[in-house]
Parts: structure tokens; C-alpha cells; sequence
């Protein structure tokens, strides 16, 4: 794909220029009736255009969620192309654009995250593919005077048993006469051709030819390079600069202030850095300058005293623990950047982003252009962990592209990406347990604090709304994801404990914070799985036993745990090895795994394997599947060893990776990942691996050496692989 | 002005001379396939061929190049069929795909020099950032490609 077709005054040329052969679209609801091309306005007809079939047999489909490594550019499409049994050879992709049609029927905003992408669109596109199969099946039976179930489709042929058949190209044509089906019906399981196999990704050769447009590579013509250096202590401000030494440097056109920081136009990126090298900013650190990690969690301790002081004097035992986790950056390896051409009357953005709501929302403020207005074209995405889901980037874009004539590509340093991150919180939990004399937990309490990225969430994205106080009304609806059992957690506190009691706080820590692969999970995961472990052998039970107890009415729990146990032999380590079980449901998928560990003479930690057994309903590409997951476990095992963002004088002590240390080839264990035979309809993917791998590691460690560890990351208490 | 070899094209460009070879390649010569991650020589993102070695460019200024013949990814094959594509392709290994261009770089280096690499050879020489988890897929990739390497001589 080149980059001038990513642009969506483009693709609508392209799209009334070459509406021969059959375009189908739809609303951006589920129930939304697959509306007919035919029966729209001209613009507005192939805006909701999903699908294109060309008359010479070429076939388009929009891919609506954005591409960040997940490979929702394959499985979408798949899913409309099984439908059609269309021959997987011609079709093509294009990511769409912004524009409400492409909404996520879940989020009822254009943005991909939550691991969702499969889910949401698992009954539209395969309705959608199933509207052009039959439309072209009629259009077929039309001409042959044949009736439409006498015909049989595949490779985008439709043939009849008398021996006629046409191709896909042939049909477009008549087919677009048609009026779409009102409720066209998806195929039943055992008729799939596609779904369910290792189907090849349809962006590995780009992205093995170097060929693949991410946003850093978006080259327009006359277009100049930004970047910017931002308060290095939250909330500081710019006082002062003098920008002469940098306007004398060569190449550089402009030094634009921002919010809080400044940034340097030029007319390539490495002038542009020399230029803000020579840049002098005063900056006013503001009110955090002496804010430090210790004060945090000292802030989080005092908030876990406010539990019962002699929870259960009458209990057989009970334990009184806590966790704490600390701030992660996500670090995707494609920095933040954004490119923009605004005019008065116009503006334009090509932007790898999660969220192009947001990136429209952002560029609606700053120039004051109507939120519909702007156009925003989305790229392959270098890494996205949820770091894309927020527009920082794109407003600092828009507002130096607005004091140039030309378009503009900011670009941050990673030191900059590094420093101004929106971080997973430092989060806390108290969990007070009561066992009976079967062990079995008769009381659970559960404490939990951490800063919240709700309420910013809600006022940057839908900033009409901002004046509303959902947080102080609600409380941050995720905070307590597989802890809590209120009517807002769509992943409930699993176990079957006798009376389960939960409390949290929002705390007020001036670092921000925002989704992380997994979000609450990564926290959640971790302790519960930790606080069910030790509950486990306070009661002198095995860990895989005594949950299965009280899971005994989660079948899917179960899967997973007894698919975990046979493939990785629990109970049953080769010698001088140990083991650990974790168990956690997110993002609807359930997901249980193994660590198998040592250690050597000399204390190191060895990680011989992760084994993980994954319940996501249909496997919709097996190949991608394990991707996916395999993915997640090193993303939570780095995590887990000694990832760790600190705060002093305000400001992030990391700068760059040899402080952030991210797990690199020669750590990463054996992960073994399989899947539970299933035809429920398909959970998330790209998330749900990562939060068990935390507990199944520090587990292990108890198994092996009796030492329980409580905080992350394992660094901290002299454990290194 | 500066005369640079790559991909088998000799070329002058007229930047300063510390400008970092990964910028020279991506914006004035215009091969973006070599990605810029970190600007400190750490992640690798922007490994390039400079005679056969692999080597990393944001740290490299263009005036330290010489007469070394420069390989990016663009170079390394005109249609994806190098051993090391072809394994890549047969495993499907890129997630994000962002780090992969240094990845192949630095994979078919270590084959050009070690055409059959053990485990802990490919620990040894592979040490570039994925942030997508990739690196189970990279490591069968790498002995895929050496087998596939040797299929063909």
C-alpha cells in the first residue's frame, strides 16, 4: 500500500471512479440493515462501503480496526471472505478511514482496543460477507432462471449443477441491482473453509520487504519534520526560552511553544533535533517537583490501613496480605508521531492510532474545525499496547502544523516517548481471608488502590461530555476487573468464597496513567492468582485441587486448568524443576498457565517453560492465536522480572532502554500455547495471555523456595534470569 | 557531498556529516524500511549491511561510512527470496512487523558468517527489541532459513 492511498480524499475518488461491480456497506451498529448501495447518496453510499467487488473479480474489503502487530487485517477479512467463499487470492485490504460508519459496534466510537476487534464484528462481517453471497448467488440464479438454492459457491465461483457457472466478476454488475437480504444468515460452523485455519497473514510480505507505510514512514510532498521536548516533570510548564540559537541552526523553519514544552520545525528530522538541542527552555516544574515513588506508595499503604485492624478473630486461619505493581510504559517501538497538514478550512492527518476518535476529537480542538471535518488516515501501527489509544501526540502534531504553511510529521525521540507515556498504574491490594476448617475461603476481603485514567479517558475522547463527573459519580468501573462482583465487571471475581467483600480507592498521583496490554488485568491476574496460591497452602492443598473446588461450576475454568495440567505434566516436574498455576478470564477469554522453573548454583532464576491452555470460543486463526498469546506471556513476563518506571523530583527516572530493560531473544522461555476445542463465539486474544504469567512465575518461586513475593518486579528482590 | 553505496547504486547526498546514516537512508535517499526506534544503539531497529556486517545506523554518522557497500532491506532481495524472507513468510513471524526489517538485517548476517547457527549462537548475535513477543518465531526462522539456505547451494 503507498501512501497516497492512504488518504481519504483518495479513496473517494477512487471509490466513485471505480463504483463498477458491487459495493455492499453498512451502518456502524450491528442491527443496522446492510444497507444497498444503490439506495444512498453518492458520497455517503461508498463512506459505507465495506466491501467492493470489482467486475473483473477483485475484491476490497475496509478493514475497520487499525493493524498493530494483532492481525485483525487477516482475521476480519476472513471472516467476510469464508462468507462469500471468495477466492482468498483476490481480495485486498484497505484500513478505513474516519468516519462513523466504521465505528466499533461495541465502543459506538472508531477505535480498536480491549481485544475485541474478532468479537465485535464476528456476526457483522460475517453478515456482511453472507449479503454479498447471496446477492450474487441470486444474481446468478437470475440469469439462468435457476432457483438460488440449487447453486453452489466457491473461489468465488457460483455454479449450478447442470454444469453453468460464473465468476464473482461477472455477477458484481447484476448483483448491485439487487436489494441486499434482510437478515442474511451466516454459515453454521461445520461449513467454514477459512475460520479455524492457519491462514497466512496478509501483511507479511510487506512488512518483510521493508514496504509496509508506517506512520513514521508517511512522505509528503514539501513536508517538514518536528519534534519537541516536554516538561520532564508532570505537570511543569515552559517559563521562558530563546529560540535564537535554534532559528540560526540550518534547516530549521519554526519554534512553536505547545502546552508544555516546545518543539522545532525543520526541514529534516535530524535538523530538527539539532535545532531543539540548541533550543534554551527555562521550564517552571510546577507543583510535583518533589513528588518521588516512596511518597506514592507510602500513600498506597496508608490507604490499605483503612481495613478492619483484627479482621475475623474467630476464623480456623486467615491470612492479611498485600501486592503492589509498579508503573509500566509500553514502549511499542515505533515512537509516537503523527503527521498533519491543516489549513484554515481543512485538516488532514496520517496518524498510526488506536483510536481515530480521538486523534479527530484532539485535532477538532486545536483548530476548531467541526469533529467530522477532519480527515484522518490511519497507518500500519509500529506497536500499539494501548499507548495508541491516546492522542497527546496528535494535538501537539495539529498545533504545529497549524503555524505552517506546509504538512508537518512530528516525531518524538524515545526519550521523550519514554518520559511522557501514560503509564499502568502503581496499584496496591489488601486481601483479608477467613478459612473454614475445609480450608476454603469463608471470608474474602478485598482492598485495592490505584490512580485512575477514567475520567481524562472520557473528557478527551468525548470532550461535550467532559463536564460530567463519571468518576466521582461511578468510581472507576474497571478498577476492580476480576476482583469485584458489582453489576459493572464484565470479568467478576471467579471463586467460590463464602462472603466476598470488596472496597477501592482512587488515588491522586500526578504521573499519568492509561490502558497497558491487559489493562487492570496485569494487576488483578497477579494478586488474586498470588493470595489464591497461598490460600491454597495455608489449607495444605495442591494449588490445581483446591481450585478446582471452588471453581467447580466454571466449566470453562476448568478446561483450561485441567488442558494446563495434562500438557504440562502438573504435579509431575522432571527433577530439581518447580511449578506454578495461575488462572484469569479477561477480555472474556480464559486463560490458565504453568511456569516451569529452577534455579541454578548460583541463585540465577531459570524459566524453562510457559505453558498456557486458552478458552477464546472459536479459534478464528490458529496461527495468529498463538501469536497472540505467546506475545502477551513475554510482554507479562518482562513485566514480571524487573520492568519498572520510577518517579524522582517529579519525573521519570528511565529514559531510553538501557534502563528500561525489555525482554530481548536470549531471555524469552519456550512458551507453549494451546487452545480448548470450542464453538461458543470468539473472546479477545490480543490482551488475555499476560495477566496469569506474573502469578504462575512468583508461584513457582514459592514452590521452589518458600519465598512469597508480594511486589513487582521480581528485580527488586534480587531474583534475575 | 558524500558519496554512499547501497544496494549496488552509488549516490551523493549533501547533508551534514554527522547526520546518522538511518536519516540519510529514510529521508534523503528514501528507503524507509529502515526504521528508527531509539537513537541510542539499542534496540536495533535500524540495522542496516555495511559489507556484510550488520550494523546499527542512529548512531553512525554518514561521514564514517566510507566506501563500506551499504545493504538495507530493500537490498537484500528484489522479490522477498532471500532464505531469511522465506522463512519469515513460511512462519509468518512479524506481529507489528516495526522491528523486522533490523531483525532480517541482523539474521542474515549471522547466517552470511555462521550458515548453520546453534541456539546459542543465534542468543549470541540476535539481540534486537520486539516488543510484540516475537522472538519464539525469530529463532525458528532463523534455523528454517539456514536449512532453506542450504537446500538452494
Amino acid at each position: 500500500m503507498s501512501v497516497s492511498e492512504l488518504s481519504r480524499r483518495r479513496f473517494l475518488q477512487l471509490g466513485l471512479g471505480a463504483s463498477a461491480g458491487l459495493l455492499i456497506g453498512c451502518g456502524s451498529h450491528e442491527l443496522d440493515p446492510i444497507a444497498s448501495f444503490a439506495t444512498t447518496r453518492e458520497e455517503q453510499r461508498f463512506r459505507n462501503a465495506w466491501l467492493h467487488i470489482d467486475t473483473d473479480g477483485g475484491i476490497n474489503f475496509i478493514v475497520p480496526s487499525t493493524e498493530m502487530g494483532q492481525g485483525v487485517q487477516t482475521a476480519l477479512t476472513m471472516l467476510v471472505a469464508d462468507e462469500m467463499d471468495a477466492d482468498w487470492s483476490r481480495i485486498r485490504t484497505t484500513f478505513a478511514p474516519y468516519d462513523p460508519a466504521f465505528d466499533n459496534p461495541s465502543y459506538f466510537i472508531q477505535v480498536t482496543g480491549g481485544s475485541n476487534s474478532v468479537s465485535s464484528y464476528w456476526v457483522k462481517l460475517r453478515k456482511l460477507g453472507a449479503a454479498a453471497r447471496a446477492m450474487l448467488v441470486e444474481a446468478a440464479a437470475q440469469r439462468w432462471n435457476v432457483k438460488p438454492g440449487e447453486c453452489s459457491v466457491a473461489n468465488s465461483v457460483v455454479s449450478h449443477p447442470s454444469g453453468k457457472s460464473l465468476g464473482f466478476g461477472e455477477l458484481a454488475e447484476a448483483a448491485a441491482q439487487l436489494v441486499p437480504p434482510d437478515d442474511p444468515v451466516p454459515k453454521t460452523p461445520d461449513r467454514f473453509r477459512l475460520i479455524g485455519r492457519p491462514v497466512p497473514r496478509l501483511d507479511t510480505p510487506a512488512k518483510i520487504s521493508g514496504g509496509a507505510i508506517y506512520g513514521i514512514d508517511v512522505n509528503l510532498p514539501g513536508m517538514l519534520y518536528a519534534t519537541v521536548a516536554q516538561s520532564p516533570v508532570f505537570g511543569g510548564k515552559v517559563a521562558s526560552f530563546d529560540k535564537a540559537a535554534a532559528m540560526a541552526m540550518p534547516g530549521v523553519r519554526k519554534v512553536v511553544a505547545l502546552e508544555d514544552g516546545m518543539a522545532v520545525v525543520a526541514d529534516s528530522h535530524w535538523r530538527a533535533l539539532k535545532g531543539l538541542e540548541a533550543l534554551t527552555i527555562t521550564f517552571d516544574n510546577g507543583p510535583n517537583a518533589n513528588r518521588n515513588s516512596e511518597d506514592f506508595t507510602r500513600m498506597l499503604e496508608a490507604s490499605m490501613q483503612k481495613m478492619d485492624k483484627e479482621p475475623f478473630p474467630d476464623a480456623t486461619q486467615r491470612l492479611d496480605v498485600e501486592y503492589q505493581a509498579p508503573f509500566l510504559a509500553h514502549q511499542p517501538l515505533e515512537p509516537m508521531n503523527c503527521t498533519a497538514h491543516v489549513t484554515p478550512t481543512s485538516c488532514r492527518l496520517w496518524v498510526p492510532t488506536q483510536n481515530l476518535h480521538g486523534a479527530a476529537a484532539a485535532a477538532a480542538v486545536v483548530t476548531g474545525l467541526p469533529r467530522q471535518e477532519i480527515e484522518v488516515n490511519v497507518t500500519h501501527l509500529g506497536g500499539g499496547f494501548g499507548r495508541r489509544l491516546e492522542s497527546d501526540f496528535v494535538k501537539q502534531a495539529v498545533t504545529i502544523a497549524k503555524e505552517v504553511e506546509q504538512p508537518v510529521r512530528l516525531l518524538w525521540t524515545r526519550e521523550e516517548d519514554m518520559q511522557h507515556d501514560f503509564y499502568r498504574p502503581v496499584t496496591r491490594a489488601r486481601f483479608q481471608i477467613a478459612l473454614g476448617a475445609d480450608g476454603t475461603p469463608e471470608e474474602w476481603h478485598t482492598r485495592i488502590a490505584s490512580p485512575s485514567s477514567f475520567q481524562k479517558a472520557i473528557a478527551e475522547n468525548f470532550p461535550e461530555f467532559s463536564w460530567l463527573p463519571v468518576q466521582a459519580l461511578l468510581g472507576d468501573v474497571n478498577m476492580l476487573a476480576g476482583l469485584g462482583t458489582s453489576f459493572v465487571q464484565s470479568n467478576p471475581f471467579p471463586y467460590a468464597v463464602g462472603k466476598l467483600k470488596t472496597e477501592d480507592e482512587i488515588m491522586d498521583i500526578p504521573v499519568p496513567n492509561g490502558s497497558h496490554r491487559s489493562v487492570q488485568h496485569s494487576f488483578s491476574g497477579f494478586c488474586k492468582e498470588a493470595a489464591i496460591d497461598e490460600c491454597a497452602h495455608a489449607a495444605d492443598q495442591d494449588p490445581l485441587t483446591y481450585r478446582r473446588r471452588l471453581l467447580a461450576e466454571e466449566p470453562r475454568y476448568l478446561g483450561v486448568m485441567d488442558l494446563v495440567a495434562e500438557k504440562a505434566d502438573w504435579g509431575k516436574p522432571p527433577p530439581g524443576r518447580f511449578q506454578g498455576l495461575a488462572v484469569h478470564r479477561s477480555f472474556g477469554t480464559y486463560v490458565a498457565e504453568v511456569a516451569e522453573i529452577s534455579f541454578t548454583e548460583d541463585g540465577a532464576l531459570r524459566i524453562h517453560r510457559i505453558v498456557c491452555a486458552v478458552d477464546c470460543g472459536v479459534v478464528v486463526n490458529p496461527a495468529i492465536a498463538e501469536s497472540q498469546v505467546h506475545g502477551a506471556v513475554i510482554w507479562g513476563l518482562e513485566n514480571t522480572l524487573r520492568c519498572e518506571i520510577t518517579i524522582q523530583g517529579g519525573r521519570v527516572e528511565q529514559s531510553n532502554f538501557h534502563d528500561y530493560e525489555v525482554l530481548r531473544l536470549h531471555e524469552a522461555p519456550d512458551v507453549e500455547v494451546h487452545f480448548v476445542p470450542s464453538a461458543e463465539p470468539p473472546t479477545g486474544l490480543g490482551e488475555p495471555g499476560a495477566p496469569p504469567v506474573a502469578a504462575a512465575l512468583t508461584n513457582a518461586i514459592f514452590a521452589a523456595t518458600g519465598r512469597r513475593i508480594r511486589t513487582l518486579p521480581l528485580s527488586r528482590h534480587g531474583l534475575n534470569i | 557531498m558524500l558519496t554512499l553505496k547501497v544496494n549496488g547504486r552509488t549516490m551523493e547526498v549533501d547533508v551534514e556529516p554527522d547526520t546518522p546514516l538511518l536519516w540519510v537512508l529514510r529521508e534523503t535517499i528514501g528507503l524507509a524500511g529502515t526504521r528508527f526506534g531509539c537513537g541510542q544503539g539499542l534496540c536495533g531497529a535500524c540495522t542496516v549491511h555495511l559489507d556484510g556486517v550488520a550494523t546499527r545506523t542512529c548512531v553512525l554518522p554518514v561521514s564514517d561510512v566510507g566506501t563500506a557497500e551499504i545493504t538495507t532491506i530493500e537490498g537484500l532481495s528484489a522479490d522477498n527470496c532471500h532464505p531469511v524472507q522465506q522463512a519469515w513468510i513460511e512462519l509468518d513471524v512479524p506481529q507489528c512487523g516495526y522491528c523486522q526489517s533490523g531483525q532480517i538485517m541482523a539474521a542474515a548476517a549471522l547466517l552470511a558468517e555462521n550458515p548453520l547457527p546453534s541456539d546459542a549462537d543465534i542468543d549470541d548475535a540476535m539481540t534486537n527489541i520486539c516488543r510484540c513477543g516475537t522472538y519464539g518465531r525469530i529463532r525458528k526462522g532463523i534455523h528454517r532459513a539456514a536449512r532453506l539456505a542450504a537446500r538452494t547451494q
